[in-house]
């Protein structure tokens, strides 16, 4: 199946489009600098030494390995004590990690920590962070351990600021029923057993059903686990098999290769479904009683797939002759309504940072709500290929499948009056598209007279990246978050309109889109009017992790 | 009853209501045991299938006693399967055969004793020289097996070790001696060519490797200790694995590389084995990657010997071109050239007795001493060339082989004749470089031979049953089936020669592919012409296992 995660993650992550974010977890990696450089008899030499920490109980690291980068490579191994020494580093900046199983270097050094090789002190202090692992037993309710049970971590992230939980790496019990998942970060976690047939056999009719930690049969339902620095997570399970069964039938409006694959309990792929290119018969199971959405897709020409999902409910019997039908996709069209004044002054606003037909235009985007970005179809709009030059712009959402979508703009290119279809405030309501429609077109109508909001942070640890957000109370106007050492930013093209705005130390698993979240985290309320230049001052929020 | 060809759909398992009909009804019922101990298992699933109506199933769990009954089952053959602990079996099972139940009036279906085995497990710590753990270690298991008759020894199972160096090694079959190797690479091991800014000093103390070690502690194939472990033993074992400079083997004269233009070139791929316990071989880890000046250098190896093996791939795709497979005593650096690489090519023509085309058949060169095929599929007109199975289309491993067809129950090998390599006693002897070319004819006529195994008279149920060449000109294979519950038995692809019936009563680990353990039964056997004249059905007397 086609996985668009490039163009998903890169608009989930908050890189947007546009505006450089400078994410904090990322560090500068130091350029590989000249290799031919070859060392210079005048470039003086100094005996660099120091010592590789435990960040969590400051204690000394024995054996753990130091690379030392600058003009030249160095590795050398700490002794008993944790202590390293490196002789003739040539003078002038060098980063300097290490690394040792069980452990990693914590999120601001992973490049390195830079220092200065020089006349002064050539002691330096190195920090690693250890790992945390996961381990478990799965057992049934009589106490025999369950072998071969596929076990997967999901961990937070913040997708357009919301939390979402995408799969990590996975592990599956042994003999004993065991797991052990190991080199696991610090943090909110939801560990799920997967499903296993009772016998590996195609016919088995039992089952081990999904189970997310405690006891919860999805993710949505699971209680997160803490993992905490450097100490091992216990998720123990108790699964017994139930009766399984299967869910059969026929795919209908295939022209080429179908695949299908029923969906888990976390909303990513569970079990894939073969369908008989011949016959277009297919036969899936076992699955437990409940009710299950199944994808089938269509791999046709360049992407454009023929798509539909299925919702089926199993309860106590096998579902026989189930008839599926694929439906094409339908186009929504989105068209641009531009203010006839200040084109050339947005064009160039938004041009600066774009190229290309899309350029000084908001960006719409289409979400399905409670869809699994990871694995979701997202559409993305491209330009129309039938346009008339100098006509005003269009773009389709091409092939987009039936079904209900939230709209949401990001207004980088040109802020916005409305986003409408047949009458339907798209800011506000969700857009509903019909299998076999033709949709009305998405309009946008821009406007000439955006605001800005210039905003200075002041920050107790000036030397260290903080997180801007600008969340606008309207629901369909996306939210914009940039990196900042201090200093002043502005926010440009802003739809007229209410708007939170907040500094914090580190934003990485805020959920800023999430009201709730953000209702202990001290920002301003600004009201932005039509043409104004507003201002703000911010502190920034220190936030423990 | 013989259900090899059966695999993984056995045991369809369907808690399905006993079929009903007014035909007289018969109950399967037993127990379940532990085969050391004699205790009963509980909870065990136990599930049977009829035969010719697979998707006729029934499937119970044993209760505390260990016991399980079927009732209002039909007259016919059933095949049972118990599953514990994730672990199936069949009845009595011996490879791919088992003891099938026989229902019907005068038989007795109402004790079965289903002995299930204990199997074993090893916990295993591998640590390196300075007392820490080495993760992400590859395990193999090796075991001796009597596989089809012939003694050997096969590769059971590969695992990884996680960060504290320990691994579970689970399902292992008490009284079987097992080998274990470990291949590993220092986690903070650098190689030296990757970084040319770097002090070289420094890194040669770095640039090391761990040589591939057999437990408890050797580089020796031959010196391996074998484990055997007792009826539901968990043991503890630990590995120590020494640190030695590594060393890189450099091959030059790659075809299409450096001098060609980029989209001319190929992708060269190598792979590198090592040859363990019993002539096994077994693919190790290694960095292999074309180097700017044009040569493939594989890093990262510890001092040892080797079998290399480089392939071609065009970037277009389609089937690897193999390009030789080298052994290689790498003591420090070593350089090959790939036209010294010897290449051993094994090919021919498959044709019919009688005329008609091979279609779907293939040739298949098969190792009695480890049990590892080269396919070789014959096309249209019946020309085959041999590759091993092992993918990346590498060449055929000089070693002694057997030449087999598959994909038919309908065909026999009926002559071979070779050019390029002696072909005595029924193996084809591939050495290094040789250029081998068959032509093997095919020829239809094969059977199955049905009969009943008898002691003082009486049926006799699992007894294993032989049907070996008298001559040379038989065939490669010795058909083979194990007696059901009312003692029949179906011996297939049995096809026209002269031969021993005999049957042993207990059959399991008889290697009776060697003549010094097979002949002290051909004494009492009974010579069988086929095709038979007179009475289809034979019957045969079941002699103690010695």
């Amino acid at each position: 199946m086609p996985f668009r995660i490039a163009a998903v993650l890169l608009a989930g992550t908050g890189i947007l489009f546009g505006q450089i974010a400078y994410p904090s977890n990322i560090p500068l990696v130091p350029a590989q600098t000249n290799t031919n450089l070859q060392p210079n008899a005048n470039i003086k030499r100094y005996t660099v030494s120091g010592t590789v920490y435990n960040t969590l109980t400051s204690e000394p690291i024995a054996r753990a390995l130091v690379h030392l980068n600058g003009t030249e490579q160095h590795v050398a191994f700490t002794g008993q004590d944790g202590r390293f020494e490196i002789q003739n580093v040539p003078e002038g900046q060098v980063w300097i990690t290490a690394q040792r199983p069980g452990y990693f270097a914590p999120n601001d050094n992973r490049g390195g920590s830079r220092f200065q090789v020089g006349s002064s002190s050539n002691d330096f202090r190195v920090p690693l962070t250890p790992e945390s692992k996961i381990t478990g037993k799965v057992l049934d309710s009589q106490g025999e351990p369950v072998e071969g049970i596929q076990v997967q971590v999901f961990g937070a992230q913040i997708i357009d600021g919301h939390k979402q939980w995408m799969p990590r790496e996975g592990s599956s019990t042994d003999d004993d029923g065991e797991y052990r998942l190991e080199g696991q970060m610090p943090g909110a976690v939801i560990v799920c057993t997967g499903t296993r047939p009772r016998m590996y056999t195609r016919e088995s009719r039992e089952t081990y059903p999904p189970r997310c930690y405690p006891n919860a049969p999805d993710v949505e339902s699971a209680q997160a686990i803490q993992v905490a620095p450097g100490q091992p997570a216990q998720a123990d399970f108790t699964v017994d098999p139930v009766r399984a069964y299967r869910i059969s039938g026929t795919v209908a409006g295939v022209n080429g290769n179908v695949g299908g694959w029923l969906e888990g309990p976390s909303g990513l792929p569970g079990m894939g479904v073969m369908i008989n290119p011949r016959t277009h018969h297919f036969d899936l199971g076992p699955v437990p009683n409940g009710t299950w959405k199944i994808h089938f897709q269509e791999m046709e020409g360049r992407g454009n797939a023929l798509q539909t999902e299925e919702e089926v409910t199993v309860n106590g019997a096998d579902v026989t002759n189930l008839q599926v039908v694929l439906s094409p996709g339908v186009d929504v069209p989105v068209e641009f309504v531009q203010p006839a004044a200040a084109t050339s002054e947005q064009a160039s606003a938004g041009a600066a940072m774009v190229n290309g037909p899309n350029a000084g235009l908001p960006v719409v985007r289409l979400h399905r709500p409670g869809e699994n970005v990871f694995f979701g179809n997202v559409p993305m709009a491209v330009p129309d290929p039938n346009n008339p030059p100098g006509a005003p712009p269009r773009q389709i959402f091409k092939n987009v499948s039936p079904g209900t979508y939230k709209v949401s703009v990001q207004t980088v290119g040109g802020c916005v009056a409305s986003v409408a279809s047949g009458g339907v405030d798209l800011l506000e309501q969700p857009l509903t598209i019909a299998a076999g429609s033709s949709p009305q077109p998405i309009i946008v109508t821009q406007r000439s007279d955006c605001g800005s909001l210039e905003v200075t942070v002041h920050s107790d640890h000036p030397e260290d990246q903080a997180t801007l957000l600008l969340v606008p109370e309207t629901p369909g106007l996306e939210a914009s978050t940039m990196g900042i050492a201090g200093g002043t930013f502005t926010f440009q093209q802003l739809t007229p309109g209410t708007y939170h705005v907040y500094a914090v130390s580190d934003a990485s698993d805020l959920e800023y889109s999430n009201p709730d979240a953000m209702r202990d985290i001290s920002g301003q309320t600004v009201t932005i009017d039509p043409s104004q230049k507003a201002t703000v001052n911010l502190t920034v929020v220190e936030r423990k992790k | 009853m013989n259900l090899w060809w059966m695999g993984a759909a056995v045991a369809a398992m369907l808690a399905a209501a006993p079929v009903p009909s007014p035909a007289p009804k018969y109950t399967i019922s037993g127990v379940v045991v532990n085969e050391h101990t004699n205790q009963p298992i509980r909870r065990a699933l136990v599930t049977i299938m009829e035969n010719d109506h697979p998707d006729r199933t029934a499937a119970l769990y044993t209760a505390a006693d260990g016991r399980f009954t079927f009732t209002d089952v039909p007259a016919g053959k059933f095949t049972m399967q118990a599953a514990v602990h994730g672990v199936e079996r069949l009845l009595d099972q011996d490879e791919g055969f088992s003891t099938g139940i026989v229902t019907g009036p005068g038989l007795d279906s109402e004790h079965v004793v289903f002995r299930f085995p204990a199997m074993a497990s090893i916990g295993l710590k591998i640590q390196d020289d300075q007392g820490e753990p080495v993760p992400n270690a590859q395990v193999f298991v090796f075991g001796e097996r009597v596989n089809n008759g012939w003694q050997q020894m096969n590769f059971i199972e590969q695992s990884t070790s996680d960060n504290e160096g320990e691994t579970r090694l689970a399902h292992l079959e008490p009284g079987t001696r097992y080998y274990l190797a470990v291949s590993a690479r220092p986690w903070y091991a650098q190689d030296r060519t990757g970084m040319p800014n770097a002090d070289q000093a420094e890194l040669a103390s770095l640039d090391v490797a761990y040589p591939l070690t057999y437990y408890p502690n050797t580089q020796s194939a031959e010196a391996a200790a074998p484990i055997t472990l007792g009826p539901g033993e968990r043991a503890t074992l630990q590995m120590t694995l020494h640190a030695v400079p590594a060393v890189k083997i450099s091959i030059d004269g790659l075809p299409g590389t450096a001098e060609d233009q980029p989209e001319r070139r190929h992708m060269v791929r190598s792979f590198v084995e090592a040859v363990g316990p019993g002539g096994l071989r077994f693919m190790v880890n290694t960095f292999g990657y074309q180097a700017g000046d044009g040569d493939f250098e594989i890093h990262g190896l510890a001092p040892g010997s080797y079998l290399v093996s480089l392939s071609r791939f065009g970037m277009r795709g389609g089937m690897p071109q193999a390009l030789g497979t080298a052994r290689v005593n790498a003591s420090g650096d070593t350089r090959i050239s790939v036209n010294d690489l010897p290449k051993t090519s094994v090919s021919g023509k498959l044709t019919i007795e009688g005329g008609g085309t091979p279609n779907g058949l293939a040739v298949w060169l098969t190792e009695p001493a480890t049990g590892s095929t080269a396919m070789c599929r014959a096309a249209h007109d019946g020309a085959f060339d041999c590759r091993e199975g092992r993918g990346f289309g590498a060449v055929v491993e000089p070693a002694r082989y057997q030449i087999r067809l598959a994909n038919t129950n309908e065909y026999y090998v009926k002559s071979v004749s070779v050019q390029g390599a002696r072909y005595a006693g029924q193996l084809l002897d591939v050495r290094e470089g040789a250029s081998i070319t068959l032509a093997v004819v095919a020829a239809k006529g094969v059977g199955k031979l049905d009969g009943i195994a008898l002691r003082d008279g009486k049926p006799v149920p699992g007894a294993m049953v032989l049907l070996v060449p008298r001559d040379d000109s038989s065939g490669v294979d010795v058909p083979r089936d194990q007696s059901d519950s009312d003692g029949t038995f179906t011996l297939p692809n049995v096809h026209p020669g002269h031969y021993y019936l005999l049957a042993i009563d207990h059959g399991h680990n008889l290697a009776y592919r060697n003549p010094r353990v097979l002949a002290p039964y051909l004494a009492n056997a009974q010579k069988l012409d086929v095709p038979l004249l007179g009475a289809q059905r034979v019957s045969v007397n079941v002699q103690p296992r010695q």
